[in-house]
């Protein structure tokens, strides 16, 4: 079996392939150096090294959480990425895309604009109820189930719309309300705490629990309709259950951390350059690059210019350029 | 931090109730106009402030009219600069704050404020400025010195009621804004001591919410005309009032002889740095400023 | 026949949408004060003056935008032979938004004066869009519609994203461009119809000149080069075209969606597919768009003035989902 190997655990069974199982184990060790660096780093302090002690309360109330909401938040971002531009075969699909996004957004809008004493545990509840609803008129419109292009092009029609009554919110809000409503729709991580770290914990473990439960038959999916279907895939099942994770995950993120963009379109694209491979090792290095990501983007914006904050969102555009551009012509053929 | 012996409980405006120091000693504010610069006039020097920096300027932080309202900036007084738009909560537990006090626009991370000490919310937008000042000086025992200001600044407004007779006059606040103009029903220190002083405004400005803003059409200009019309030009340019002037020219050209106000002088231009501030300094100013701007003026008569 | 009928009920259109505009003006003018505005003009009269100096740049901001919007619309579409080609899609109005709002936040010498403006934008919008065509047509499978679709998207993100940073640092240019930046055909004075209408009637006048080459593109690839008819020549003169069309209007009234989007679907059915009738008449039915949603934005929430083009993409963007439902069934 080409370099893969079968491992027995009790009931289950599972097929590595050694070289990338290496290199995944590499990426997340790197990933882990970089995270005790950035667990080290502080603005107006300096680097000081974490374990050194003697800053208890910021490592922990604040830098641990932040750091730990970024990685779990990066990782939902680069699984629902993998997954979407895997059900569209298309390398520039990005989780926005299917108005998850605007949804959840407009939905936190209205409860941060007209109702700000509400509990913040229930922004996540609200960003879901408002992504899954879009997506849900999304199918509606779609109707015939979920016929990749069609579905994914209404989702940007519908997310359009939803950007005209965000806008439309907007403009009758006052400024300094507009100011941090822009701060949270650019993206970031400054309202982490242990609470969300927890629950955007749990978005992932489903949604990763449903991606990979699925990876193996998404493989056979990936070699087309017809070839799946006599594989004995039941294709409409499967992407149900996919774009379902796809839409947790989106919808979690937004919910926890605004818009963070273009983390869904690269990571990816990354995993593919770096460890390629099937649905597993595709997800499994997404996750990852996501999570490298944004904590990297979070970091640069926390320490960069401190005590000046810049929105994680705002970082990963300037870092997403150059990369979204190198990535696409190293891949030009490939979407 | 707080220790019961010297805490009590405080209710702030969104309905929280926070246990906070009798005294608080090291207040970190998270919005310089609507917290920092009341606390100063309250006589209180917060450790720390949420600030701003000028994309053009040579980069360094100020408080918004905070030298020229109160003589405390950054580089004059030992207030450490903790952020801009987003405040840096690191630098903010670094400040080892035994009270935070934040303002409902600039809301933000209130659960992890709140681990790192008391944090009350403050509703400076919707309940307006004389509410904060009043909730300030109740969180700082600074009730004396508010009652001073407040007791200098109704005389003042007597004074300007008595030279000038507000109830005879329609005033109003206006402001071009790219081919539309752009109305307030309270602008601020100047709206305020407008509507404190008894002024009328036009039914166009009456009819916005309290608190409200709005943008309107140039075709409306003669709707909120009045007998004196303040227009409250952006200082921060260094362009002076030219700007704005040439701004409405260019929103409707002979603007001046279509306002009953303009054609009699009585257009007057204010600075919006002093004007858009809620200090108790900025509206000494604003209620001189009125009073000279409307005050009986000499006339040449004919013999 | 048909044609002139469709002209004359174009024309009647623009009359309708012309008298619309006029009576939900907030300030009541009748025709005999019109009339008097435009023939015996007092500058002293604020009827007059209204009439002259604020809806008469309005409506011509409107019209030329929405005009210069719905050509490049049909440009689009016919040079990337894709139905959802549209300025605001492929990332032209972001560019060009960036690119003002970093000349209006930052002192930049002559590139902050307002005579500047069309060029600025047009520049930051050829850019944005440069970069998506860069990006969509690598590969083998070249220029197809979802690959231009999902570029456009990414880099209006990222140039939406950039124009937020800035904004956020600054808060009174936040306060100036906020109207403005979702797109509002009340910023269109004088000053600014003046420094746009001679570049982009020449770049209305430049596109309709290129109808006869589109005509012969339309008929596929081989056939037109063996017409003698140089591909990538023509593709490049038309986009040149619309980024100075999107720039323009861009400068006058902001940055204002799906126009070109909803105008090409109704234009191709009220013509013949040729070029030659389809542009102007796409330009027409793009103006008169853009001069009701202006009317509809400031008459809705009256006296409160909306954006318009929080209008058209309220409308727009249905137009955009019915389009793909009655595309993708084919």
């Amino acid at each position: 079996m080409s370099g893969y190997r079968v491992v027995h655990c009790g009931p289950l069974m599972l097929r590595l392939h050694k070289r990338r199982a290496m290199l995944c184990l590499f990426l997340a060790l790197v990933l882990l150096m970089a995270a005790v660096l950035a667990l080290g780093a502080g603005g107006t302090t300096g680097w000081s090294a974490p374990w050194a002690g003697g800053q208890g309360k910021v490592l922990w109330d604040l830098r641990l959480p932040r750091l730990l909401l970024a990685l779990v938040c990066g990782a939902m971002l680069g699984l629902a990425g993998a997954t979407l531009q895997s059900l569209t075969r298309n390398g520039l699909a990005d989780p926005g895309l299917l108005g998850v996004r605007e949804g959840a957004s407009l939905a936190i809008l209205v409860l941060l604009f007209f109702l700000p004493t509400a509990a913040p545990e229930l922004r996540p509840l609200v960003g879901l109820v408002g992504g899954v609803s879009v997506v849900a008129v999304t199918v509606l419109l779609a109707r015939g189930g979920i016929e990749r292009m069609r579905f994914i092009l209404i989702g940007i029609g519908v997310s359009w719309f939803l950007s005209g009554l965000i806008a439309l919110m907007l403009v009758a809000a006052d400024v300094t309300m507009m100011q941090t409503a822009m701060v949270w729709l650019a993206g970031s991580l400054s309202g982490a705490a242990w609470s969300s770290v927890r629950m955007a914990a749990l978005c992932l473990l489903i949604g990763g629990v449903l991606l990979f439960g699925t990876a193996r038959a998404g493989d056979v999916a990936d070699l087309g309709d017809h070839l799946g279907r006599s594989l004995g895939v039941s294709m409409t099942r499967l992407a149900v259950v996919r774009v379902a994770a796809a839409v947790l995950l989106t919808a979690g993120c937004v919910s926890f951390c605004g818009r963070l963009g273009f983390v869904g379109l690269i990571a990816p694209h990354l995993a593919r350059l770096s460890v390629g491979g099937g649905q597993g090792a595709l997800l499994s290095a997404s996750a990852l690059w996501g999570a490298v990501l944004v904590m990297v983007a979070d970091t640069v914006g926390r320490v960069a210019f401190a005590p000046i904050q810049i929105p994680a969102g705002i970082v990963l555009a300037v870092i997403g350029v150059p990369v979204l551009l190198g990535l696409l012509w190293c891949r030009r053929d490939r979407f | 931090m707080a220790g019961p012996a010297w805490a009590r409980s405080f209710t702030d405006d969104l309905g929280r109730t926070v246990e906070v120091p009798d005294r608080p000693l090291r207040i970190v504010s998270l919005s310089d106009t609507d917290i920092t610069i009341p606390l100063l006039e309250l006589g209180v020097m917060p450790v720390a402030s949420h600030g701003r920096v000028g994309v053009n300027g040579a980069g360094a932080p100020y408080l918004r009219s905070g030298a020229l309202l109160t003589g405390v900036d950054f580089d004059t007084a030992p207030i450490r600069f903790i952020g801009a738009t987003e405040v840096d909560l690191e630098a903010v537990a670094n400040e080892r704050p035994d009270l935070i006090i934040a303002e409902k626009g600039r809301l933000a991370a209130l659960e992890t404020l709140q681990d790192l000490a008391p944090t009350v919310v403050l509703d400076a937008a919707g309940l307006g400025a004389s509410h904060v000042y009043s909730r300030l000086a109740d969180l700082t025992g600074q009730q004396v010195r508010l009652q001073t200001l407040e007791t200098r600044y109704q005389a003042a407004l007597q004074a300007l009621k008595d030279t000038v007779h507000p109830e005879r006059y329609t005033v109003s606040v206006i402001q071009p804004l790219n081919g539309k103009i752009s109305v307030y029903h309270t602008y601020r220190a100047l709206g305020r001591v407008l509507r404190d002083a008894g002024f009328r405004f036009p039914p166009l400005i009456d009819a916005i919410p309290v608190g409200g803003r709005m943008e309107i059409g140039a075709e409306r200009l003669p709707e909120i005309d009045a007998d004196v019309i303040f227009d409250p030009y952006r200082a921060d340019r260094g362009e002076g009032p030219r700007a704005d002037i040439a701004d409405m020219e260019a929103l409707v050209p002979n603007f001046c002889a279509f306002l009953q106000a303009c054609r009699q002088g009585r257009y007057v231009m204010v600075s919006r740095e002093e004007a858009i501030s809620n200090s108790y300094s900025a509206l000494f100013l604003m209620v001189s400023m009125v009073q000279a701007q409307m005050a009986e003026r000499p006339r040449v008569t004919l013999k | 026949m048909r044609g002139l009928l469709a002209v004359a009920a174009l024309l009647l259109l623009l009359g309708a949408a012309v008298a619309f505009h006029q009576a939900t003006g907030p300030r009541p003018i009748g025709w005999s004060g019109l009339w008097q505005a435009v023939w015996a003009f007092d500058p002293m009269n604020f009827d007059h003056q209204t009439v002259m100096a604020l809806r008469l740049p309005r409506l011509l901001a409107a019209f030329l935008a929405g005009a210069a919007l719905g050509m490049a619309g049909v440009l689009l579409q016919s040079l990337l032979r894709n139905p959802l080609g549209e300025p605001h899609i492929l990332g032209l109005n972001a560019g060009a938004s960036l690119a003002v709002v970093v000349c209006l936040a930052f002192p930049l010498g002559v590139f902050s004066a307002p005579l500047l403006r069309p060029v600025v934008a047009a520049t930051g919008g050829g850019l944005a869009f440069l970069l998506v065509l860069l990006l969509s047509s690598a590969g083998r499978l070249g220029l197809t519609m979802t690959k231009v679709t999902f570029c456009g998207i990414a880099v209006s993100a990222l140039a939406s994203t950039l124009t937020s940073g800035v904004l956020l640092l600054d808060e009174e240019t936040l306060a100036t461009v906020r109207l403005w930046l979702l797109g509002d055909a009340a910023a269109g004075t004088w000053t600014t119809v003046r420094a746009a209408a001679p570049l982009l009637l020449l770049a209305l006048l430049a596109g309709w000149a290129l109808a006869a080459r589109l005509n012969v593109l339309a008929l596929g690839d081989a056939l037109a080069t063996s017409l003698g008819v140089s591909l990538l020549k023509t593709r490049l003169l038309g986009l040149v075209v619309v980024a100075v069309l999107c720039g323009g209007a861009v400068s006058m009234v902001g940055p204002v969606g799906f126009i070109g989007l909803m105008v090409p679907a109704m234009a191709r059915r009220l013509s013949s597919l040729d070029h030659r009738a389809l542009l102007p008449r796409a330009a027409v039915l793009g103006g008169i768009m853009l001069i009701v949603a202006d009317a509809v934005a400031r008459w809705l929430l009256a006296p409160r003035e909306l954006a318009t083009g929080v209008m058209t993409a309220l409308v727009g963007a249905p137009v955009f989902v019915l389009i793909v439902a009655r595309r993708m069934k084919e």
